[in-house]
């Protein structure tokens, strides 16, 4: 079986917002068969929350940050306006 | 019957809410397991902050304590535990989960009459509504109305809140757009409604010679600045700081540091897990109000961290938190008496000032320095209604000596004092409320040109966000 895919979804604070877009992706990522361990992080601690992810998908994106780090990072606006997720997924089934 | 649902309430509201979660999961379509799961997590979130309450209080409230008694002339009675503590205790109001179905309708009607363009998908802000329907209640029920004629009123100030929100999500949608080059989405959170009072400050700040043509790099700063951002080193060096005025050894002092580094970064892990246990029914309304709307064209209203992307907004969150500690500490108790702490990086001040300023760092700190006293206002104006909500629904123990707990982020702060000052008059203190309920419509009309002007500005510098630059 190969490695659990770690991805963090980031949102300014780590309270609501990513909570519930990872609660949602959690869900559309069981419904594809796709296990995975998702955690809402505050994009303020990224840095140190992408080194033990392998994937980000950012509630706030085109931030310059996004780009430093050393994971794919995807756009999860999706998640908030319902337009969208099945691509998102297929991008995320790609990565696992 | 009666005796049923008194001894339920008597169960305490940490077994009351995950019924409630339950019932409400099992109404809403979920699987009884995932509701089950849903209403025991409610249950977790609501007693952890019970837990770390008895150990932020006495951390803070001590130091608050000692530094009032070391230095004269300073009066903090009101501690700043950050919204995450207030949403938390919003969701303990009994009516608290009515604010779901008030919101959708009025969303589904002004949607259906063309009076808005933004279908609100952000269910967690709920909880703003409910904080409103509790404070009002409070505010009212020893005026004439009665305690029922209050709630009433409380209901029906959250309904006119449900409605503003939606115009501002409206009147900031090409502000928006241009900053974060999201298509399709709004920002309906309430926080947005003090561009009320501040697009008219902003617009006589912008007479000041020269300040259009300062420019700066918010990436850049916001790079230099990195680590400062993450919240237990903020919390650190409040608790070094608070350890120093109050006088504290050495012990205490490092003590102090800890406390205040873990105090900031558990409290929103615990709110974040009523997010978790919130989801399901956040994605239900969503699902119920997407489906009713198939295939029109509207803009999805969201919560605030869709912002989160913009340098300019963390860089003037940093450079508020000093003013917030400064004002704090010089203003009359009078004026204030809450000690910043939780919400020292105040989003909801400076996501409105960065929309306005449209991420220009220089109006927008220049801006927050003129609102900081209002938002300490709101701080301790509404203290003594955070701690009632609290105590009345157990979600905390006030222990002996420490006073208040607030919030000083608290969203459209300029706004929400003046709609309170105009409820006031039905307490009888006529001379504030008319005051302001005259400045309400002033800069209610003023609100809606200044904000077309200002969403034009942003439109023909994007394109505009439906490809129309000149949306008005």
């Amino acid at each position: 079986m190969a490695k659990t895919l770690r991805i963090i979804v980031a949102c300014g604070s780590g309270v609501a917002t990513s909570n519930v877009a990872a609660e949602k992706l959690k869900g559309a990522l069981s419904d594809r068969g796709l296990y995975a361990e998702v955690r809402a992080v505050d994009m303020k601690s990224l840095e140190s929350e992408a080194r033990v992810a392998d994937v980000l998908v950012s509630i706030t994106p085109y931030a310059t940050r996004d780009q430093e780090l050393k994971i794919p990072a995807l756009n999860g606006i999706p998640l908030l306006t319902g337009v969208g997720i099945s691509a998102l997924i297929d991008q995320i089934v790609a990565l696992s | 019957m009666n005796a049923f649902i008194q001894a339920f309430l008597d169960l305490g509201t940490a077994v009351a809410l995950p019924v409630i979660m339950i019932i409400l999961g099992l109404v809403i379509g979920m699987k009884p397991g995932k509701a089950i799961g849903a209403g025991l997590l409610l249950g977790v979130a609501f007693t952890g902050m019970g837990v770390l309450f008895g150990f932020a209080f006495p951390a803070l409230g001590g130091a608050g304590g000692a530094m009032v008694s070391r230095f004269p002339g300073l009066t903090f009675k009101s501690y700043d535990l950050g919204w995450t503590v207030a949403s938390v205790i919003s969701w303990a109001w009994p009516y608290a989960f009515f604010m779901f179905p008030l919101q959708i309708a009025i969303n589904i009607v002004m949607l259906a009459l063309g009076w808005t363009k933004c279908l609100n998908v952000d269910m967690w802000n709920v909880w703003h509504k409910a904080t409103l329907g509790a404070f009002t209640t409070a505010l009212l029920s020893g005026s004439f109305l009665g305690p029922n004629g209050a709630l009433a009123v409380g209901f029906l100030i959250a309904a006119i809140w449900v409605v503003l929100e939606l115009i501002s999500a409206d009147l900031t949608r090409e502000q928006v757009y241009n900053l974060t080059r999201i298509p399709g989405i709004a920002v309906s959170h309430n926080m947005l409604l003090d561009a009320f009072w501040m697009a008219p400050l902003l617009d006589l700040l912008e007479k000041i010679p020269g300040i259009n043509n300062i420019h700066t790099s918010p990436a850049d700063l916001r790079k230099k600045l990195g680590l400062f951002g993450e919240n237990y080193i903020l919390g650190a060096i409040l608790g070094l700081l608070f350890g120093l005025l109050a006088g504290y050894d050495y012990k205490g002092v490092a003590n102090l540091v800890i406390a205040g580094a873990t105090i900031i970064t558990v409290f929103p892990m615990m709110a974040g897990l009523f997010a978790r246990a919130l989801a399901p029914v956040a994605e239900g309304a969503q699902e119920f109000m997407q489906k009713r709307f198939p295939g029109r064209s509207f803009y999805v209203g969201l919560d605030w961290p869709v912002l989160g992307g913009i340098d300019a907004l963390w860089v003037t969150g940093i450079l508020v938190a000093p003013m917030l500690l400064f004002w704090a500490f010089i203003l009359p108790s009078s004026w204030n008496d809450t000690l910043p702490f939780g919400s020292i990086i105040a989003v909801s001040l400076i996501a409105t000032t960065t929309v306005l300023t449209q991420g220009d760092i220089v109006k927008s700190a220049l801006l927050s320095f003129i609102a900081v006293p209002v938002y300490l206002k709101a701080a301790t104006f509404f203290a003594p209604y955070l701690t009632k909500l609290a105590l009345d629904t157990g979600s905390m123990q006030l222990q002996e000596g420490y006073q208040q707990i607030t919030w000083l982020e608290m969203n459209a702060a300029g706004f929400r004092l003046m709609v309170f000052a105009v409820l006031d008059m039905l307490n009888g203190n006529i001379l504030l409320g008319a005051i302001s309920a005259v400045a309400l419509v002033a800069c209610g009309f003023y609100w809606v040109s200044g904000m077309k002007r200002r969403e034009n500005a942003a439109a023909a510098v994007s394109g505009g966000i439906s490809g129309n630059p000149k949306p008005y």
